[in-house]
């Protein structure tokens, strides 16, 4: 009898991680025509939030990093405040900031058009292009959110800062070496499908990602990101200041689906 | 990595076909000269280079020349062109004892050789260039029997052509079939493949003259490069990939509203069809054939040696998995399974960005269940299936991820009653777990 190699024990190993955390499933059908379906049984745990004001972004692993799966709020919420005293109360709260990653795999997700909320209903396309188009539609008003990334130099090598949510739904914060990225400003632009599928793992574009319409403000020491949509441009700025507030700038809360 | 393999890999690198320009497949970074050359020759692929003149087609084949030495063969197309021409001759001096005469004719050493290179293939007729079908399946029929082409049975075809849009004199289409057996099809002037900036200036600084050189006789690497070859073919391959190659073929097939829910069933008319979905890519892509699907599992599995020989290995098997989805864009867009309006209408005839387009949305399903497909398949090793796991692949009714379901329960059902030593080593898990 012969042993599984290390990448069928880590199969394994996580599928039997996975059914002892199943609950309910869906069991329907995620790919014929499009249904308005129940996707998981509600949590008790999540009594108290309006769970219709969320979508479910299921967990990925992208190389070394996850995330299990999370609530993500529809709205920006917090508007007018910085992005220091953003993450400060959101950690009181037992909530996040989307980090660029999982920002990039929300607009995967809205793009797909394969979206359910918070109660697990599906939404209709008509929702799914209002939300998309709330956040990278070039239009007014101006619109802007915090993304959970901080930059730093240290002896001429970029270091890049973010929040890990742990399966029991604790932060860890993380900081490592930003990965090969895209580290010229795009003005424009960068093509957002090309950004989107090919993204590093941090989610930053690659130095690769095509051209096109969509802006990019490469990192700066000491600075966050952030993305915009205004009448002129949208795109993505990883030269915001961890103090800068305005009243078009919040953050889409995102929650540990319990 | 053994080190002769990766010496052998670090001499394909080496050459007169100059191409920097970085193409991202799988979150790894190649060169085209990776793409067009290196895997190929690591896999056995078939290649058609199309696109217009002064792109590097003739360094490729000099490169080539320069690489197989004696087991190299070139040809120029024409509208005479006959590949037996290649292989038989008639030995006249066997005139007075033959009785037949077939007896007169008498195979060639070109059947022996590595390399085929059909330059400027498509100045060919349809008729002719379909004669090439057996060179480029590395065969030759003669008296009634199939030889196979090549040593120790290596054999791979290169060829060159213009795209047949008529803005070339003298050229014609290719048959789908005769796409098909290229295994890979990349138009190397298209900007995501041409050379870059830097390369360009390089090549016009090295020399005043603008005609292509000739082949350097730098050494045959023939027999490294066939010892590659079958290294090559001991890899083992990850069922995931065979699993999306179901998809790709049998699921891509899936027609909602039409009574055989088959795109094939309906091809004569396909995609002009009542009620046929225009905001899915129903009407947009026919399902791959199973040569491309074969073919794209071949150049990611050799992509993957070349990434472990850059030191950026693939570790997992999503990863795996994008790599084979990414590799699709070298093996499909010109295959013909793109709806022709589909590409002039809304791409301007830019076969990759209506391909990309129709891919888009599969490759984001495709990798969000990865973790689910690889986890199925472990458990259909042990002839188990998990119907809860499944359902997050596909329903068991209908869509285009169905045969995919039924793929890996029936491979389970196989396993069951012939259990592999890893099925055993599961069960044994399995049961220790209960």
């Amino acid at each position: 009898m012969s042993d599984l190699t290390p990448y069928q024990k880590l199969v394994f190993n996580r599928y039997l991680a996975r059914k002892n955390t199943e609950t309910e499933e869906p069991g329907e059908n995620q790919d014929a025509k499009s249904k308005r379906t129940r996707k998981s049984k509600v949590s008790t745990a999540s009594v108290g939030l309006n769970l219709s004001d969320y979508l479910i972004l299921e967990s990925k692993t992208h190389g070394t990093y996850s995330y299990p799966d999370l609530l993500v709020a529809k709205e920006l919420n917090k508007k007018g405040k910085d992005w220091t005293g953003t993450q400060a109360e959101l950690h009181t709260e037992n909530s996040y900031m989307s980090t660029i990653r999982q920002f990039v795999d929300f607009l995967i997700m809205l793009r797909s058009g394969k979206v359910y909320d918070g109660t697990g209903s599906q939404l209709r396309q008509q929702e799914v292009t209002k939300l998309l188009n709330d956040i990278i539609e070039v239009r007014s008003p101006w619109r802007s959110e915090h993304l959970d990334v901080k930059f730093n130099k240290q002896d001429d090598q970029f270091r890049i800062t973010y929040h890990k949510i742990n399966q029991d739904g604790t932060l860890e914060e993380v900081t490592e070496s930003l990965e090969d990225c895209l580290m010229t400003d795009k003005k424009p632009g960068i093509d957002l499908s090309s950004w989107l599928t090919n993204g590093t793992i941090q989610g930053l574009p690659k130095k690769s990602t095509s051209d096109g319409s969509t802006w990019y403000w490469s990192p700066r020491d000491g600075a966050v990101a952030g993305f915009d949509a205004d009448a002129n441009r949208a795109g993505l700025g990883c030269d915001g200041g961890p103090n800068d507030a305005n009243a078009s700038l919040g953050v889409r809360i995102v929650r540990k689906k319990l | 990595m053994e080190d002769k393999t990766k010496e052998t890999l670090d001499h394909l690198d080496k050459g007169k076909y100059t191409n920097n320009k970085e193409v991202t497949l799988g979150n790894r970074t190649f060169n085209v000269r990776d793409l067009v050359l290196k895997a190929p020759l690591i896999a056995g692929l078939n290649v058609y280079c199309v696109g217009g003149t002064g792109e590097g087609k003739t360094q490729i084949a000099h490169d080539l020349a320069s690489y197989f030495g004696d087991s190299y063969c070139y040809a120029i197309g024409r509208p005479d062109f006959e590949p037996r021409e290649l292989f038989e001759h008639v030995r006249l001096d066997r005139l007075r004892e033959a009785l037949t005469d077939s007896e007169l004719v008498e195979l060639t050493n070109n059947i022996g050789k590595n390399v085929f290179y059909v330059d400027e293939l498509n100045r060919c007729p349809p008729v002719v260039q379909n004669y090439f079908f057996d060179l480029f399946d590395g065969k030759l029929v003669h008296r009634g029997k199939i030889l196979r082409l090549g040593k120790q049975g290596y054999s791979v075809g290169f060829a060159t052509g213009n795209l047949g849009d008529g803005s070339y004199v003298g050229i014609s289409d290719s048959d789908r079939a005769l796409k098909d057996r290229m295994h890979l099809i990349v138009k190397l002037d298209h900007p995501n493949f041409a050379t870059t900036e830097l390369d360009d200036f390089e090549i016009f600084g090295k020399k005043l003259n603008p005609r292509t050189g000739l082949p350097e006789q730098s050494g045959d690497i023939s027999d490294r490069i066939i010892k590659l070859n079958q290294e090559f073919q001991q890899r083992k391959v990850d069922p995931l990939l065979p699993a999306l190659g179901v998809f790709l073929t049998k699921g891509l097939d899936y027609l909602e509203d039409t009574a055989q829910q088959s795109k094939r069933a309906v091809e004569l008319k396909w995609p002009r069809l009542d009620g046929i979905r225009q905001d899915t890519d129903e009407s947009k892509i026919f399902p791959l054939s199973k040569r491309g699907i074969l073919s794209a599992i071949c150049l990611a599995q050799s992509l993957e040696m070349i990434a472990e020989s850059n030191g950026t290995p693939i570790e997992t098997g999503r990863e795996r998995a994008e790599l084979f989805l990414d590799s699709l864009r070298l093996t499909i867009p010109y295959s013909g399974v793109l709806a022709p309006d589909f590409v002039a209408i809304e791409h301007n005839g830019d076969v990759y960005s209506a391909f990309d387009a129709v891919m888009e949305k599969n490759k984001a399903d495709a990798l969000d269940k990865v973790e689910f497909l690889e986890e199925a398949l472990l458990l259909a090793e042990a002839g188990h299936t998990d119907k809860k796991l499944l359902d997050k692949v596909a329903s068991d009714t209908e869509g285009k991820w169905l045969p995919v379901r039924r793929a890996v329960t029936g491979y389970a059902e196989k396993r069951k009653v012939e259990p592999s030593e890893t099925g055993l080593t599961l069960v044994k898990m399995l049961r220790e777990i209960k």
